[in-house]
């Protein structure tokens, strides 16, 4: 099976077998807290209602009323102060619903607004994350050179490590400070901060919902904008770092294999060494043609080292090149008419230097084969 | 390759070269004698030798020097330097700038220009549709309030324990939220960070391992997403070319705009199914249906409509709580797939375009006595650029014979070890031989004209073939 859709599968069973055991984990934790809590609280109603001779119609109003007044006793939810921290919840989905537009308007416009500025934005912490990721890069290797270290080069788990450690010293940072202008605990500000940064944003704890301070605190709301804007793209910078590549796997994949296909089916026309006469394009079609009757000709003019170069490629290049050079023998015969055994020059070199030819036939599929090793393994 | 640029082209690859540090600017003034000599017939390049000589005689005279000596090897062709730094001195400086500033930063910048103005915009125009509501509902309530307080004799502080009573009791209102169907419903909100908040963990337990569990969710949950999402893209892709083809178009390829339009339309109809069965069993208009289900698919969350919440449904319908699951997990999946096509792309621009001057400028350091051009192929910014590399050999296999030991002292190779007998070093030696060639070159030798089609680096080649497929196909 296609090692793209083996890998499909694999992600897909993981995920649910994630979400069983997430649920029964937190089934386990919360149960019982929930039973018990509802117990409490429908007593404590049970009171009240009997206090005040309630019946259960009476409540039910009662209930609506506190429940849609909710929104409005946190504050003003929609002047200008309160729409922008709403337009900031919309476009980096964070959503806590702490304020939800009510008109039908409101809902279109939102939706409209979502559409356009959530690829805006994931695509804007992406590019500023990478942009910080080699700016850190470029400072960890200056360091390096100052501590006058044997390596100087930035290895991948270099930057893991700081990326690690700047997201935990932003939760902190923002728990230390919500914790003190929000009147929470060190332990559910850091809560609040890691539900807003990984923009899941239950809406169980928000900002800026006590004492009107989105009217009346305007450092403060300021910086509660720029904390969950700049923390976002802290957890952005390493998201870039260790999971976009993930990400793009398949299409890698994807492609490489229908490069493949291309140049095996290529190859399997007898009449292409003298289709060469393409003028130059750029065009993706006939440039893996170019490219493999570069390949050719290169092994067509230094036709004496062909015999030996098989050998050595069979070593030492990877086996997707040996199927290659493999069909490519039936071009020996025609390759000798592209020879001017004068104009190369290399007939009485090609014993010296045997070695040469010997990898520049398979140079195209090792520079691929290194252009992905890069891709791979460097940040 | 031998890429026909024209005249703005060429100004570009000027500008591009003129980058270039310093200690490069000497290969690039026979660079820029070789790329003329591509563009023009051999004797086209005496012109921009004029030019590029009278350039130089007022300016930097060392470079000149240099340039005769470098002009010594290419013997084929004419002698013809252009100093390039010179044409930096006569831009306006805020155009330097620019030019100067790489591309992924000012991408970078413009975006969160973009940004900034787009959540300005936004709050200006929910201010102006939401905030009358707002109070006139806020009086009414209020009033409701009141009338309600006085209506039962409710003391301040009792009705403050109310309202805390009724604040805390409304999640218990929708059903049990913690038995394992609303566990598992909250799992999912977590790992694809909808996050409505209808229910939210109590216990101190309960939030520290629901962090956990999104900081290994999440991820998992992306990647996965996407890669469900690009397998969904080639099957559909797969489809519409055979549909094509039963169709007996001629055309039978499938471009961009036949996935966009589809990836636009499936997610549409996803969006309506679902307003469609949600306002069935929620009861709700279709419109918040609808408005639910796009809140839900783009993991915004609100909370404000959420599914499973009436009539203790969690526990009593199995049926609708397994497709409001599955319509969840699906749709998230059709979203990703669209995003996939559509944005994926841009995420990584950036670091591509790093990779690519990480790679140009290894390729300089590494080569002394020839060139790379680096004009990338943009088809989004119609801009030419190839990446060309140059030489001032005269034919491939003598030169790699006589200078190839020049090169191998030079060549770092870093990143990669790839398992072969041969030396790493020399290996490169030999790739950049084989870059060297270029079509003129060629031509201008003794090989017959199939040859001179041939593009001059494999390597760049395919680099760029690769770049180019990134680009424009999906």
């Amino acid at each position: 099976m296609k090692r793209q859709n083996v890998r499909t599968l694999a992600l897909i069973i993981c995920t649910f077998t994630y979400l069983l055991v997430g649920a029964a984990v937190f089934d386990v934790l919360e149960s019982k807290k929930e039973t018990t809590q509802k117990k409490k609280l429908d007593d404590k109603k049970q009171e009240l209602m009997s206090k005040y001779n309630l019946t259960n119609v009476n409540f039910d109003e009662l209930e609506g009323v506190v429940l849609q007044l909710k929104p409005h006793k946190a504050g003003v939810q929609w002047k200008f102060a309160g729409s922008f921290y709403f337009a900031i919840t919309v476009i980096t989905t964070i959503g806590y619903g702490h304020a939800a537009p009510s008109t039908d308007g409101g809902k279109v416009f939102c939706m409209f607004y979502a559409l356009l500025g959530i690829p805006l934005t994931l695509v804007m912490f992406q590019s500023l994350g990478e942009r910080i990721n080699t700016f850190v890069k470029y400072l960890l290797h200056r360091l390096k050179k100052c501590l006058r270290l044997r390596r100087t080069e930035v290895s991948m788990a270099n930057m893991v490590t700081i990326g690690f450690i700047s997201c935990i010293s932003t939760l902190c940072v923002g728990a230390a400070a919500f914790s003190r202008y929000e009147d929470w605990s060190f332990f559910h500000a850091y809560y609040y901060c890691f539900i807003t940064l990984t923009t899941i944003g239950f809406g169980d704890y928000v900002a800026l919902q006590k004492d009107h301070a989105l009217q009346t605190n305007p450092k403060y709301v300021a910086f509660s904008f720029i904390y969950i804007l700049t923390g976002l793209t802290v957890i952005g910078a390493f998201l870039n770092l260790v999971v976009l590549r993930f990400m793009t796997m398949n299409a890698e994949d994807e492609k490489r294999d229908a490069e493949h296909r291309a140049l095996l089916s290529r190859s399997g026309r007898a009449g292409l060494p003298c289709c060469v006469p393409d003028p130059p394009s750029s065009s993706s079609g006939r440039g893996l043609r170019n490219v493999y009757a570069e390949v050719m000709h290169f092994q067509s003019m230094c036709s004496c080292l062909w015999y030996k170069s098989r050998e050595k490629l069979q070593y030492s290049i990877p086996m997707m090149i040996s199927r290659d050079l493999s069909t490519s023998d039936a071009y020996m015969g025609q390759g000798e008419a592209f020879t001017d055994p004068h104009a190369n020059g290399c007939v009485c070199s090609l014993q010296r230097r045997s070695a040469i030819s010997s990898v520049s036939t398979g140079l195209h599929s090792l520079s691929t084969y290194r252009a992905l090793m890069k891709r791979r393994s460097s940040i | 390759m031998a890429l026909r640029t024209g005249r703005t082209c060429f100004g570009q690859i000027l500008r591009r070269v003129s980058r270039l540090q310093g200690t490069w600017s000497r290969r690039s003034s026979s660079l820029l004698c070789l790329s003329s000599n591509q563009e023009q017939d051999p004797g086209g390049c005496n012109r921009d030798h004029k030019r590029c000589s009278g350039v130089h005689h007022t300016h930097h005279h060392q470079h000149h020097s240099l340039c005769q000596t470098g002009s010594d090897r290419c013997h084929s062709f004419p002698k013809c330097c252009a100093f390039l730094e010179d044409q930096r001195g006569h831009e306006p400086l805020t155009h330097r700038f620019l030019v100067a500033m790489k591309r992924q930063n000012v991408r970078t910048l413009s975006l969160i220009v973009c940004t900034f103005t787009y959540l300005l915009v936004g709050a200006a125009v929910f201010d102006a549709l939401e905030s009358d509501f707002e109070m006139r509902e806020k009086e009414q309530l209020e009033a409701e309030e009141k009338r309600l307080q006085g209506k039962y004799n409710i003391s301040e502080d009792d009705y403050r324990k109310l309202e805390t009573i009724i604040m805390e009791a409304e999640p218990h209102r929708a059903g049990v939220q913690w038995k394992f169907a609303g566990s598992f419903y909250f799992a999912i909100t977590v790992i694809t960070t909808i996050g409505y908040g209808h229910a939210a963990p109590g216990t101190d337990a309960g939030k520290a391992f629901c962090m956990f569990y999104a900081v290994l969710g999440i991820p998992l949950t992306l990647v996965m997403f996407q890669s469900l999402g690009e397998r969904m893209n080639t099957f559909v892709k797969y489809l519409l070319k055979r549909i094509k083809k039963c169709c007996g178009m001629r055309i039978t390829d499938v471009s961009m705009e036949n996935m966009v339009t589809v990836g636009f339309f499936s997610c549409m109809g996803t969006l309506c199914i679902g307003a469609a069965a949600f306002s069935h069993y929620e009861d709700w208009s279709f419109f918040q249906s609808y408005y639910y289900c796009f809140i839900t698919l783009t993991t915004i969350g609100f909370g404000d409509f959420v599914a499973l919440q009436k009539n203790r449904a969690l526990q009593r319908k199995p049926l609708y709580v397994a497709f409001s699951f599955m319509y969840i997990l699906v749709g998230l999946t059709v979203i990703g797939a669209f995003l996939n096509l559509v944005v994926l792309r841009f995420l990584t621009m950036n670091s591509e375009d790093e990779r690519r001057d990480a790679e140009e400028r290894a390729s300089l350091a590494g080569n002394r006595n020839s060139m790379i051009i680096h004009i990338q192929e943009d088809s989004q910014h119609g801009r030419q650029r190839y990446k060309g590399d140059v030489t001032d050999l005269q034919s491939v296999c003598s030169c790699m014979c006589y200078r190839s030991h020049e090169f191998t002292s030079r060549v770092v190779s870093q990143q990669n070890s790839f398992s072969s007998q041969l030396n790493p070093q020399y290996f490169h030696s030999v790739s950049y031989k084989i870059e060297e060639i270029s079509p003129s070159t060629l031509k201008n030798s003794f090989f017959p004209s199939p040859v001179s089609s041939v593009s001059p680096g494999l390597h760049s080649f395919t680099d760029n073939h690769r770049l180019m497929k990134r680009r424009k196909s999906i």
